[in-house]
């Protein structure tokens, strides 16, 4: 969540804007959460950044081009500057690279990169990217903030830490690593400096977050302001609530390994005993939207034409029936972590289901012993929410069988429900190699269908960002992966 | 000053116990601190690579004695790799705030308490005893997460004199002591009650009126001073306590004290902060106990001669 205040000082126009942890660092090279990630996106753009139908598009890079499946070539744009003033050039893009592929960075995200197999600079404006193999969503990955090459390298982390240096509309005025975080405007960004300068504040808590709004000193929110409190902040009236697609899905999983649940029919069952609709209207006040895949609707890979499980309790009673001849209750165990928000989703879910027969207990559990579990496989239904859902490839990490988490891979992967399925596995493989965004698109159009019949997991929701903006302030608005780029938009209508 | 050894030998024998058990502590906490930190979408180089540098393939044992070792060379850096913080320079950033805020807590508290305690004890069921019990009930009842709030409400938007949260000025620090202050302020006024009803009761204090002493020198110099002893325990303990990170009251005002720390180092799962912020509060708890054990000692003539 965030929120901005604008205030005058020293005669400069400044946004405040409120976060709800603080970044533990401003390079983007070593970032995990995603606080720190949209706060260095606005001081270190790449190559390319996410759109809003989940598209990598060109940013810093005029344009990119697959040559063959393994080289990708981007032109930068010309006349880029860092904010100091030097121009940004190709080798900086490869030194940024490969200091993220340098063990002695330390970077999380190394091991993610690793199929970059050579960067090279054939001129100051051409990047080339040879990988290892071939990976379609690789400007995706191509996103990571540009750095000059002479601060790569890792004896200078611990300054490009509080103090990174980039081409983006904002340059980092002042920050100790703990407190706010003051960016003033880089009158070098290659769009034009935006109006205002930004401090970066961090509220822990909801509730002193909207009074910090209500003082007026917060004038918007962005991002996870929790579904209850919509009706409340809609009856302000200075304030203006904004309701837009978000990158989170939730879903419910089912075991594979379950004699019950491998059965088709069970599944279907459930899908159709649950009420989705219900839960969007009731739990989060609107604030979300029916999912038929894990990509919502308006992503740009989602397949438009999907089977739809919609409630029809009769239908689901047959199902069961073929299932349990003597038609005796099927009682299942819901395992959901102790958020208070999901505990009462599930037992919505225990209510809907109890209409089609279906007895579910539920079993509310600490994140650490819940996660424990569902790798394991110690489970019979779950339910848990992927985010952020950007690239399709996701549908390999949910899906695969590869991904299914063993011993062996260090209890890692997302296909929790143990899935298991070679066509599938062939498609996203393919759909993985491929660099073309239609022959992509296609392809997982295919693995979405399969999904969506076999039913390895039933999407619930895709769950929406909610903004509120105070009236006055336009400009701003909500972004489905949470960046904050358009607050260079921002601007007071008179 | 053998007793002082003691005394510290003592001390720091129970912060070796406490950081032993919040080694364990953190041990036994289920789930892989590596998808706390890295997220469900990490590859598996990664994981073993973050599963290295945090020493998780280690035992427990190991983990605390790397954590010793590295806190006696006082260059502790956080345990996670991306995070670069030096442990004690935050510590040393954050505990000085909740030492003042617990300090201005107390006063606000002790200010309330101890005219609203007095007055009390003296008229027994009196209009002020029912208020004074009024205030302690309502004191002890209200949550601090409840009452942090309705305060700012009050003070920062509808009157519009102080900050919503924060410490960039001194008046920060207002709502936050109120809110503490308050339910220790009810705490403390039942204590001073009881304790100076139950002094006031005794044979030294009808001596004192039996010899025709002004009714104040008896209160305040015969009375009052030996119904401080049970109060001044209760002071060292509350003052520990509101050492150790008033963290609900530190996370609604956002105040940057100890308690937002740890509970940053919680989120962030970092290990090391969590383990130097439990030795942080088991030092201020020691020493404030020593100060108690002093102070009764210059209060009491009793412990004194022991001694």
């Amino acid at each position: 969540m965030l929120a901005v205040s604008c205030s005058r000082e020293g005669g400069e126009d400044r946004l405040t804007v409120a976060i709800e942890s603080t970044p533990e660092t401003l390079d983007r090279r070593m970032a995990l959460s995603q606080n720190a990630q949209r706060v260095a996106q606005l001081v270190t753009p790449g190559l390319t950044r996410i759109d809003e139908d989940g598209r990598a598009v060109a940013d810093l890079a005029l344009a990119f081009e697959a040559v063959d499946d393994r080289t990708w070539i981007f032109q930068l744009r010309p006349g880029l500057f860092f904010s100091d003033g030097s121009p940004l050039r190709a080798k900086d893009v490869r030194a940024t690279f490969l200091s993220v592929l340098d063990p002695a960075l330390g970077s999380p995200h190394r091991g993610g990169y690793a199929y970059i197999e050579a960067v090279e600079a054939p001129d100051e404006r051409t990047v080339v990217f040879r990988l290892r193999e071939p990976f379609g969503a690789f400007p995706v990955d191509a996103g990571l903030g540009v750095l000059p090459a002479r601060l790569t390298d890792p004896s200078r982390r611990d300054e490009v830490r509080l103090r990174p240096i980039g081409a983006g509309p904002y340059v980092v005025e002042s920050w100790d690593g703990e407190g706010e975080i003051r960016l003033a405007p880089n009158e070098r960004y290659h769009l034009g400096p935006p109006r205002e300068a930004l401090t970066i504040r961090t509220v822990r808590d909801e509730t002193t977050r909207l009074l910090e709004l209500r003082k007026g000193r917060v004038q918007v929110l962005l991002g996870s302001v929790t579904p209850a409190l919509l009706p409340g902040l809609r009856s302000l009236d200075h304030l203006e609530v904004t309701v837009a697609p978000g990158a989170g899905v939730s879903y419910l999983m089912f075991n594979f390994d379950d004699p019950i649940l491998s059965r088709r029919e069970v599944r279907e069952a459930i899908a159709l005993a649950v009420d989705r609709e219900a839960l969007a209207a009731h739990k989060f006040k609107g604030a979300a939207r029916v999912a038929h895949s894990l990509l919502r609707e308006g992503h740009w890979a989602h397949a438009p034409d999907l089977p739809i499980w919609k409630r029809d309790v009769q239908a689901a009673r047959a199902r069961l029936a073929e299932v349990l001849p003597d038609g005796g209750p099927l009682r299942l165990t819901l395992k959901t972590s102790t958020d208070r928000f999901r505990r009462s989703i599930a037992l919505a879910l225990k209510a809907q289901l109890a209409e089609a027969g279906i007895e579910l207990s539920i079993q509310s559990l600490e994140w650490g012993t819940l996660m424990g579990d569902l790798k394991k496989g110690n489970f019979q239904l779950a339910t848990l929410k992927w985010t952020p859902v950007i690239d399709p490839d996701i549908l390999r990490l949910a899906y695969h069988s590869a991904s299914i988490p063993t011993a062996e891979n260090g209890w890692g992967g997302g296909n929790r429900g143990r899935y298991r399925n070679p066509e599938l596995d062939r498609i996203l493989m393919e759909a993985r190699h491929r660099s073309d965004p239609e022959e992509r698109r296609a392809l997982y159009a295919r693995a979405q269908h399969i999904v969506a019949k076999d039913l390895p997991a039933l999407p619930l929701l895709h769950e929406e960002s909610i903004g509120v903006i105070a009236r006055g302030l336009e400009g701003i608005r909500v972004d489905p992966q949470g960046s904050l780029r358009s607050l260079v938009q921002a601007r007071r209508a008179e | 000053m053998n007793r002082v050894l003691r005394k510290i030998a003592s001390t720091l024998l129970a912060a070796a116990g406490a950081l032993v058990l919040v080694s364990i502590f953190l041990d036994l906490v289920p789930g892989d601190p590596v998808d706390a930190i890295l997220g469900e979408q990490a590859m598996e180089a990664d994981r073993e690579a973050l599963r290295q540098a945090l020493h998780l393939d280690e035992s427990v044992w190991v983990r605390t004695g790397i954590f010793v070792r590295d806190a006696l060379s006082l260059d502790l850096r956080s345990s996670v790799p991306p995070f670069q913080d030096r442990v004690f320079d935050r510590i040393a950033q954050a505990l000085p705030r909740t030492a003042v805020l617990a300090l201005t807590s107390l006063a606000f508290a002790l200010t309330v308490a101890l005219p609203l305690g007095i007055a009390a004890a003296l008229r027994p069921r009196g209009p002020l005893d029912a208020l004074a019990s009024g205030f302690a009930v309502l004191g002890a009842a209200l949550p601090r997460i409840w009452i942090g709030p309705l305060l700012i409400i009050l003070f920062a938007i509808r009157l519009d004199w102080l900050p919503v949260s924060g410490l960039d000025s001194a008046w920060g620090l207002v709502l936050p002591t109120a809110t503490l202050g308050l339910a220790l302020a009810a705490f403390l006024a039942r204590m001073i009650r009881a304790s100076l009803l139950d002094t006031l009761g005794e044979d030294f204090v009808r001596t004192a009126k039996a010899k025709g002493l002004p009714p104040a020198r008896v209160l305040f110099l015969h009375a009052f001073p030996n119904a401080l002893l049970p109060v001044l325990t209760v002071v060292g303990l509350q003052l520990g306590a509101l050492l150790g990170g008033a963290v609900v009251t530190e996370k609604v005002f956002d105040f940057p004290g100890m308690g937002s720390l740890l509970l940053q180092a919680i989120d962030r799962r970092d290990y090391n902060m969590v383990r130097a912020c439990v030795l942080a509060f088991t030092f201020s708890y020691l020493v404030v106990n020593l100060l108690t054990d002093l102070a009764y000692q210059a209060v009491d003539p009793r412990v004194r001669e022991r001694n």
